[in-house]
């Protein structure tokens, strides 16, 4: 497996924070700024991890990893959900369409990255 | 850095945020401009990121407001804004003094990148500056304002027709056209071509203190500038209007501006009202206005359109003679000199008229007939149709440069403090002497003399002082000289005397000899006695030397045996002092590789508690060991060292090697203990010191606390902000402070609690009368209970009989050093002692 990233989101400013903030600790990235193109991404690059965010339009993060996690090719990728500023959503909702983590915004720089670590290789 | 984020909208705030902590700066947030200048009177930012559409105040509000105020106006200022820009919203945000404008989405590496660009920019002092005053500031807000409602009004009509598909960005331009409406304190309404209101904020009848809402623009504006308004709509609705009036409700002036747009598919006009303030705000700058004209240096005339005086300034009065009751009314052709040519008024006049300002030299004549040459600034004031209202004239008196010009041409031989012949005129009369003597065959002697100690005065007196015996040494060396002879300033504390046609050695030894004792006579300044001394070398011509360059080396040289043998003395100058002043340089360059080589160490004197003999800290001192001139003791080499600058790199070494020492005891297990550096007076005028400080603290990762700096009394007399600052940024960084020989100077109780000292030294030379001598009992005795009163801990130097230390005991000294205890330490037998402490389980450190 690769020690990329994938990031799914819709707003491009997050998506260039979210990138920033990985590339600064050393962390390869990809992004997809939907839902379909996603699942896509996940299954050709098989990353390491997926960082989604919950509110998308179209296909949301729910049902982005509902789809990621009955496909046997990424099923075994973690996924952590990544939730919008204003918009309410919830840990157990996360969880439950098997999701490995959960992380509200905003983002705490220093906290960010140890959140992700025990999922990389 | 400190940065302050100003932004209304929840999820970009959190984006600045994020990415900013991410870069260690220390971010703050404010919602809106108005809670952003409450931040900024609350606390220092180094740079401020703003939003431009926010409730309350906008952006470009805040930004007016941070770049005239004088104490923000430095804050480097970035704008980062939504999608909404619009074209001129840029140079409009640059002419506010904005330092960078960036719009949204940026990439983050873009921004940290322009963040650093500005910010350096600011560290040189480059900050943009604003280019508008407070009209045109008005103007363009309003401006920028209506811009971007009617484009948000398109974007509204545009997403209506839309709006099956584009919710989501309907309700968001919604928002913000609300937000634009609702904007700050400023009235906004829009009003159709027949004046008729279609919409209105809220604040309207706020900003009029009307009992009853109104609702047509007659209503508002006087009927004659109503009309040109409507006039002006109907003749092209293409450019924007140029309309500004100012109208009275209650108390407060209220500018009102106008801008034609769209609205509801029709056209229409948008009208802004602000409140200027109220009339006392308006006196207030009415009375800042006559204050400047009052106390302006220039001579102020105002004349009418009828070129007839209306006001004049009391430097009008100084100048000319004329005062205010006989010119107002006249012409100010009273002034005229007839001196000038045929043709220059007119030529003045035709220029002033043409360019609506001239300026140049000319010459008038004041009320006593005297002529004097003036430079005259005239300006024209004009009302909106271009008819002059009045004439402003602004002029100097430069007869005064005239005497400047002489002024600066004796400033350039004489010694401004002394007025006495300055270094440059002295060598230039050497030269003079030397010349003449090689004709007539007769001598010449040459003094060089120097105060002692002066700056010992100081540093304890201040400089004020010091410049008072400067003036008084030198008043007393020109009373011995005759005429033929030159005394004059050769530098700070040395003087040169030049004593013509001496037939004999003897005739200079009495003059040395009256010099030493006129010298030594007190002085009486500021109501103080002062008794001081000074130290004379002497070179004869042609015996010791045959230019004037040689003659001052020589004489220079033998100044320095004689302060070097003990001051208050003269002597002459012999081939042999050349030694001594070449072991000095040898010295000194044996020193500048001590470093290097490896040659100087560090010692501790330990201190000790006196209540029960603990270990609490030491003195860090220094010993050099040179291969050839053997143990060198500190009190040759420091001075040397201070004199040549090298004190700076030697303390620096001695700084960091004690932490280095200390850091390396603490994490073998060894107790922290208390260690104190000393900083010379030289060390301390260097800014760098605090960097340097903070830099090898961060280096050794010490806790700043187990640091003591010992300064001398001297260098806290000279009171300086510099010696403010550095102190008080010192007790910041939670280092301790100390002062070193403590009653040998000029103590002074008031520094001690100004500077927040935490420990006072009292000198060993007080010590060692004890027990036996009755008045350094008292000064130790009354040292000790003020400075507990003050709260210092009290520390004894030079601790060396039993009997000494008992007596300090019962006086409730806290803590002694000395060779009773144990002479510095080299550093294994100070590890030692820290391991007994260790083991002996009694750590009670500090």
């Amino acid at each position: 497996m690769s020690m990329k990233v994938l990031i799914v989101e819709d707003n491009l400013q997050n998506l260039y924070l979210v990138e920033f903030l990985l590339k600064s600790a050393g962390i390869a990235t990809i992004a997809a700024n939907n839902g379909q193109l996603g699942l896509e991404l996940a299954r050709k690059e098989q990353p390491a991890l997926i960082l989604m965010d919950l509110q998308m339009p179209e296909m949301d993060g729910y049902e982005t990893t509902r789809q990621l996690k009955s496909d046997p090719n990424t099923c075994n990728i973690p996924v952590i959900g990544v939730s919008s500023y204003a918009m309410p959503s919830s840990r157990k909702a996360a969880i439950d369409v098997g999701m490995a983590a959960y992380i509200e915004k905003p983002l705490i720089p220093e906290t960010f990255l140890s959140q992700l670590q025990p999922f990389l290789p | 850095m400190k940065i302050l984020c100003v932004e209304d909208d929840e999820a970009s705030r959190y984006w600045l945020e994020t990415l900013l902590k991410s870069q260690r700066h220390q971010v703050m947030c404010a919602a809106d401009g108005r809670s952003a200048l409450q931040a900024l009177q609350q606390e220092d930012y180094d740079l401020i990121i703003s939003d431009i559409m926010m409730p309350q105040m906008d952006g470009f509000d805040l930004c007016y407001q941070i770049k005239t105020n004088p104490f923000l106006s430095k804050i480097p200022f970035v704008f980062y804004s939504a999608a909404y820009t619009q074209p001129g919203d840029i140079e409009f945000a640059l002419q506010l003094g904005a330092d960078s404008f960036l719009v949204k989405p940026l990439l983050p590496e873009n921004l940290l990148a322009e963040i650093h660009s500005v910010t350096s920019k600011a560290k040189l002092n480059q900050t943009a500056r604003i280019t508008m005053d407070q009209h045109e500031f008005l103007l363009g807000h309003a401006q920028r304002i209506g811009q971007k409602l009617e484009f948000l009004n398109q974007e509204l009509h545009k997403a209506s027709q839309k709006l099956q598909q584009t919710e989501y960005e309907l309700s968001d331009t919604k928002k913000m056209l609300g937000l634009l409406v609702n904007h700050s304190s400023d009235a906004v309404l829009i009003v159709d071509r027949q004046g008729r209101f279609l919409s209105a904020n809220s604040n309207l009848n706020v900003l009029l203190k009307r009992p009853a809402p109104i609702s047509h623009l007659a209503q508002l504006l006087p009927a004659e500038r109503y009309s040109e308004l409507l006039a002006m709509l109907a003749a092209d609705d293409k450019t924007p209007l140029d309309f500004h009036e100012v109208i009275i409700a209650g108390d407060c002036r209220i500018f009102i501006t106008a801008l034609p747009i769209h609205y509801q598919d029709q056209p229409a006009l948008l009208i802004m009202l602000r409140n200027l303030g109220t009339y006392q705000q308006a006196s207030n700058q009415r009375r800042l206005d006559q204050h400047v004209l009052k106390n302006l240096s220039e001579g102020v005339i105002i004349t009418n359109a009828e070129n007839r005086v209306i006001a004049v300034n009391p430097a009008f009065t100084r100048i000319t003679g004329y005062s205010e009751t006989d010119v107002i009314g006249k012409t100010p052709r009273i002034l005229r000199s007839g001196k000038q040519k045929h043709g220059f008024y007119r030529h003045m006049w035709s220029s002033l008229l043409e360019d609506g300002e001239w300026q140049g030299e000319l010459w008038n004549r004041r009320k006593n007939g005297e002529l004097f040459p003036e430079w005259l600034f005239l300006s024209l004031i004009r009302d909106e149709n271009n008819k002059i209202l009045f004439h402003i004239g602004i002029f100097n008196d430069i007869s005064v440069h005239e005497e400047a010009r002489r002024h600066i041409e004796h400033l350039a031989h004489y010694d401004p403090l002394t007025d006495t012949p300055n270094r440059t005129l002295l060598r230039y009369r050497i030269n003079e002497a030397v010349q003449a003597a090689e004709h007539s065959r007769q001598q010449i002697g040459l003094l060089f003399i120097d105060i002692d100690r002066l700056k010992n005065i100081n540093e304890s007196l201040g400089y004020p002082v010091g410049d008072e015996v400067i003036k008084a040494v030198c008043q007393r060396l020109q009373s011995f000289s005759r005429p033929g002879d030159t005394v004059g300033r050769h530098s700070d504390d040395e003087f040169l005397m030049l004593l013509n046609g001496i037939a004999h050695r003897n005739e200079i030894t009495q003059i040395a000899d009256s010099v030493i004792n006129a010298i030594n006579e007190p002085y009486l300044i500021d109501g103080r006695e002062i008794y001081i001394s000074c130290s004379i070398g002497i070179a004869l011509y042609p015996e010791d030397g045959l230019t004037e360059a040689t003659l001052v080396k020589n004489a220079g040289i033998s100044l320095y045996k004689a302060k070097n043998e003990g001051r208050n003395h003269y002597l002459f100058y012999s081939p042999g002092m050349n030694k001594a002043a070449e072991d000095r340089i040898a010295m000194e360059n044996a020193l500048r590789q001590a470093i290097t080589r490896n040659e100087l160490r560090l010692v501790f004197q330990p201190q000790y508690r006196l209540r029960d003999e603990i270990l609490t800290g030491c003195e860090v001192l220094v010993r050099w060991t040179n291969p050839e001139l053997g143990e060198v003791s500190p009190s040759v080499f420091i001075p040397i060292a201070e004199e040549s600058g090298q004190i700076i790199l030697i303390g620096e070494w001695i700084l960091r090697q004690a932490c280095l020492q200390v850091r390396q005891w603490i994490q073998t297990g060894l107790p922290a203990i208390n260690f104190a550096v000393n900083i010379s007076a030289v060390q301390f005028g260097k800014p760098s010191l605090i960097a340097q400080v903070r830099e090898i603290l961060a280096e050794t990762k010490l806790h700043p606390h187990l640091l003591e700096l010992e300064l001398t009394e001297g260098l806290l007399m000279r009171e300086t902000q510099h010696t403010l600052e550095t102190l008080r940024t010192f007790k910041k960084m939670g280092i301790q402070l100390s002062i070193d020989d403590f009653g040998t100077g000029y103590s002074n109780l008031a520094y001690l609690n100004r500077f927040s000292v935490d420990k006072l030294k009292i000198d060993q030379s007080f010590v060692r009368g004890l027990p036996h001598s009755a008045n350094d009992l008292a000064i130790v005795q009354a040292i000790i209970q003020m400075a507990h009163n003050l709260s210092l801990t009290v520390i004894a130097e030079g601790v060396e009989t039993e009997a000494q230390k008992e007596l300090l005991t019962t006086y409730d000294c806290d803590i002694g050093q000395g060779y009773l205890f144990a002479k510095p330490l080299e550093t294994h037998q100070f590890e030692a002692k820290l391991k007994a402490l260790c083991q002996a389980k009694s750590c009670a450190i500090q």
